[in-house]
């Protein structure tokens, strides 16, 4: 075999696992959205009073309790937090340009419908319930933090302080302290404005569509998380452009649509270790060859 | 080897020659050269001077040229260094003197360079104060401002919609289909978007107001001629009928060859009277200086309420109608109240003080720009229509409290008959100012508490005779509150929205619509909600003091903890 065929072979071969990787963005299936459940936040009415930090801090009980007067502290606004291993939710102070008077934001997991952290984890120590939660599964993780990576939100964090049994923490929805019990989420049930409100994510976008429709002037006609990323169970309603409140604008395609036919393409057939192996077996053989050649030659 | 440290050798000197060469420090210019003007007097702002059409594009940024600061080292009445005389001996404000013939902007540009170079060195070699000389001291980077235009694309947010949602498009936008075959034809593409930030004006306007208007009546004796313009065709007719000129008979002056800007008829009238006045020594003259007509802070409707509006033959109340025929009923209007409550007539007449029906007709026309008579009356986003005027009214604190919770003007059930009564008698009516407490219900307590609040908090007072004799005071104390607030019970829909409201008849209560247990289906809070909700976003908007309106929960409900 001449040098020419030798790069001839391994540009087919690259070729050929090059063929399926034209990414496809794959787009939301109807049913998806329609069947889970999901809360609207309108952020023109929170107040910052903080008490669904406070519930969320009680109804998780492998959280450190936090004592009450944190909660009554204004002084946490002054710096932009964001979810620890302290807090599954966190209220942010902002002062966008078009308001005199401050805004405060809600921020926990999305709990999106095509979550880039379910996609990334290698074990499956992530997925999605099929009600739209969520959940990780600390048995399963081997602690790669790729969660953390793929998530556009930063939410998840991780217990980097626990040597031997560290685990990534995130908002969960409730799944298993409220929601199987039928009751709604703790920082929901909590809320003395009634920010949030909680119910079948179809039902929810109606909601806040005529919420926007009755006052149009009073909100930006758009729905965050309706369709950001492929959508999102958390959706957001807002007098102030998204982008000042730190609901960063990210698209409308579901973000594992990105890398998924890349890397499934990759690895169909498995064959790009198949490839691999081949080329190091042709390089094998050539060398052999050459070997040969020049003990001959000699 | 040798190679190599020869190399290392020649690398050092260079770089050791680099270090050595420190470039000298400019010389500092000398006490006795003509240094800038560095007056620290505010001055009215800078007027950026910049030749889009130049060929190949500018190569240096626009000139931010500070006019007063020119003025005031000329001296206020040199006018002429700059600008030319007209032939009749004014002065026009052009500049420069010698502008040349040609459009070409590349021209104009040299001319422009011309008369301030040299000006700035003749004033640099007698040692007076001057300008700069080099390139980069005019031609100054100004703060970046992104011009605004109108781009025609939605929002990024609309695209996965636009296709669909036609109907929620069309829920805010102002112009919907009239007609059903209309509604096709609408094409999202059309819909434009103002991107990047309006450059605002850099000087401040000279805001003629109701109290320079009086002050010149009576400097000039009334001599109305002196600023306003008439025709010689119009001079000759008002002449054959005998009679002087009254307001609405003042022309607005022709504009020579369409080359003239709204401000610069003002300053050919304005600064050259205060420029004459003042060369003849008069009493009584205006200022010459930017600032002391570009004022920035306008003269507040209240600070004039004693001044005396022109006398334009104005009714007290006129009936607003069309010449066409409309399906509405005209609308009754107390012109005098408006008065007192506007800066200057331009308030809402544009130029001129005719009726608004002479340029906007019913189906729009070119003298007010196709603006349609529906929309000069009812655009909320305009200063000069009625209901965009009304709607800032509302947004005021003692308003906001309950109409943030209503809908918009206009889209409320009764809203069109409110102003289209189609005679004046309307402007007689007046809210009952009978005390609220005729129209509670009888066995309504005037305080009571509110309980069930859980574990964390104690029971709260709610003071609702107080809240009730609040609203009817707001409401009384305002002319505009009090003509519009014509039904009585208008006080209690602020809270008791959606009931039918009725003088000394019971009221639904909150929870009759709000559960006290469960959020509705449809979204509506439930009795925690509609209490925080309805309460603090009235304290919110109001900005009361913490005693009388709480932001905080502990201003309504004590902690149990405590």
């Amino acid at each position: 075999m001449n040098r020419r065929g030798f790069i001839k072979r391994i540009s087919s071969i690259t070729g050929a696992a090059a063929f399926g990787v034209a990414p496809k963005k794959s787009a939301p299936q109807q049913g998806r959205s329609e069947e889970s459940l999901a809360v609207l936040v309108d952020t023109t009415l929170c107040v910052g009073c903080r008490a669904c930090e406070q519930a969320c801090n009680e109804i998780n009980p492998d959280l450190p309790l936090i004592p009450n007067d944190f909660f009554n502290d204004d002084s946490v606004f002054k710096r932009r937090r964001r979810m620890d291993t302290s807090a599954f939710t966190v209220v942010n102070r902002y002062q966008p340009d078009n308001s005199v008077a401050p805004v405060h934001v809600k921020f926990q997991c999305m709990h999106c419908l095509y979550p880039a952290c379910v996609s990334a984890c290698l074990v499956g120590a992530m997925t999605r319930d099929a009600g739209g939660a969520v959940v990780y599964d600390e048995k399963k993780c081997i602690g790669c933090r790729y969660c953390i990576a793929a998530c556009p939100f930063q939410v998840p964090a991780y217990e980097y302080t626990l040597v031997l049994t560290p685990r990534v923490r995130k908002c969960t929805f409730c799944l298993k302290t409220c929601l199987t019990q039928g009751e709604v989420p703790a920082c929901v049930a909590a809320c003395p404005m009634r920010v949030m409100t909680f119910g079948p994510r179809a039902e929810l976008i109606t909601i806040g569509r005529t919420r926007i429709r009755k006052n149009p002037k009073h909100y930006i006609p758009h729905i965050y998380g309706e369709h950001e990323a492929g959508g999102t169970a958390w959706m957001y309603l807002a007098a102030a452009p998204f982008e000042q409140i730190d609901l960063p604008n990210l698209g409308y395609h579901p973000l594992p649509g990105y890398t998924e036919p890349v890397q499934h393409a990759l690895f169909k057939w498995f064959l790009a270790p198949l490839g691999l192996f081949a080329v190091l077996a042709g390089a094998m053989w050539y060398n052999k060859r050459r070997n040969k050649q020049t003990e001959e030659d000699t | 080897m040798k190679k190599i440290i020869v190399g290392i050798i020649i690398f050092s000197g260079i770089y050791a020659f680099l270090y050595a060469a420190e470039p000298e420090p400019i010389p500092q210019q000398s006490a006795g050269a003509p240094a800038c003007i560095t007056d620290n007097e505010t001055t009215a702002g800078s007027i950026l001077l910049s030749l889009p059409g130049l060929e190949g594009g500018l190569k240096r940024p626009a000139v931010s040229f500070d006019h007063e600061k020119h003025t005031r080292a000329l001296g206020e009445s040199n006018c002429r260094t700059c600008h030319p005389d007209s032939l009749n001996n004014s002065l026009v404000f052009t500049f420069p003197k010698n502008p040349p013939d040609t459009d070409d902007e590349e021209a104009l540009m040299n001319a422009w360079h011309n008369a301030c170079i040299s000006c700035h060195t003749e004033r640099g070699a007698e040692a007076k104060p001057a300008g700069p000389l080099t390139c980069g001291e005019c031609h100054v980077r100004a703060t970046t401002r992104t011009p605004a235009k109108h781009v025609p694309i939605l929002p990024s947010y609309y695209e996965p919609v636009r296709d669909t949602y036609h109907d929620e498009c069309l829920a805010c936008h102002n112009e919907p289909a009239r007609t059903a075959q209309d509604a096709p034809v609408l094409d999202w593409k059309k819909f434009q978007v103002l991107q990047g930030s309006r450059p605002e004006p850099q000087i401040p306007q000279a805001g003629f107001d109701y109290q320079r208007h009086a002050l010149h009546t009576s400097t000039l004796d009334k001599d109305c001629g002196l600023c306003h313009y008439l025709s010689e065709k119009k001079h000759r007719a008002l002449a054959d009928e005998g009679r002087e000129p009254q307001c609405r008979d003042w022309q607005l002056e022709p504009n020579p060859e369409g080359a003239w800007r709204e401000q610069d008829f003002a300053h050919a009238r304005c600064v050259n009277c205060h420029f004459k006045r003042t060369a003849n020594e008069e009493k009584k003259s205006g200022p010459l200086l930017c600032s002391k007509c570009h004022t920035s802070s306008a003269r507040a409707p209240e600070e004039m309420l004693d001044v005396t509006r022109s006398n334009c033959e104005q009714k007290e109340k006129i009936l607003i109608h069309s010449n066409e025929s409309t399906i509405m009923d005209a609308v009754p209007f107390n012109h005098a109240e408006h008065q007192l409550r506007t800066q200057a007539c331009q308030d809402c007449h544009h130029n001129g003080i005719q009726a608004c029906h002479e340029c906007h007709t019913v189906n729009g026309d070119e003298k007010a720009e196709f603006v349609t008579l529906a929309q000069a009356f009812h655009r909320e986003d305009s200063t000069r229509s009625c209901v965009g005027c009304h709607e800032t009214r509302k947004k005021k604190p003692e308003c906001a409290g309950c109409h943030q919770q209503l809908p918009s003007s206009l889209t409320a059930a009764d809203a069109c008959v409110t102003c289209h009564s189609g005679s004046l008698e309307a402007l007689n009516q007046k809210r009952s100012t009978a005390p609220p407490e005729s129209l509670i219900a009888p066995d309504v307590q005037d305080t009571w508490q509110i309980e069930k609040l859980g574990e964390t908090y104690k029971k709260v007072t709610f003071n609702h005779l107080e809240i009730t004799r609040t609203l009817a005071a707001v409401c009384n104390a305002s002319p505009l509150a009090n003509y519009f607030h014509t039904d009585e019970m208008a006080l209690c829909a602020g809270c008791h929205h959606y009931s039918p409201l009725e003088p000394r008849k019971p009221v639904p209560g909150c929870r009759t619509c709000h559960d006290a247990k469960a959020v509705n289906a449809s979204g509506r809070p439930d009795l925690m909600g509609a209490y925080h909700q309805q309460c603090l976003g009235c304290h919110r908007q109001t900005g009361g003091t913490e005693e009388k309106m709480p932001q905080t929960c502990d201003g309504c409900h004590a902690h149990t903890q405590q």
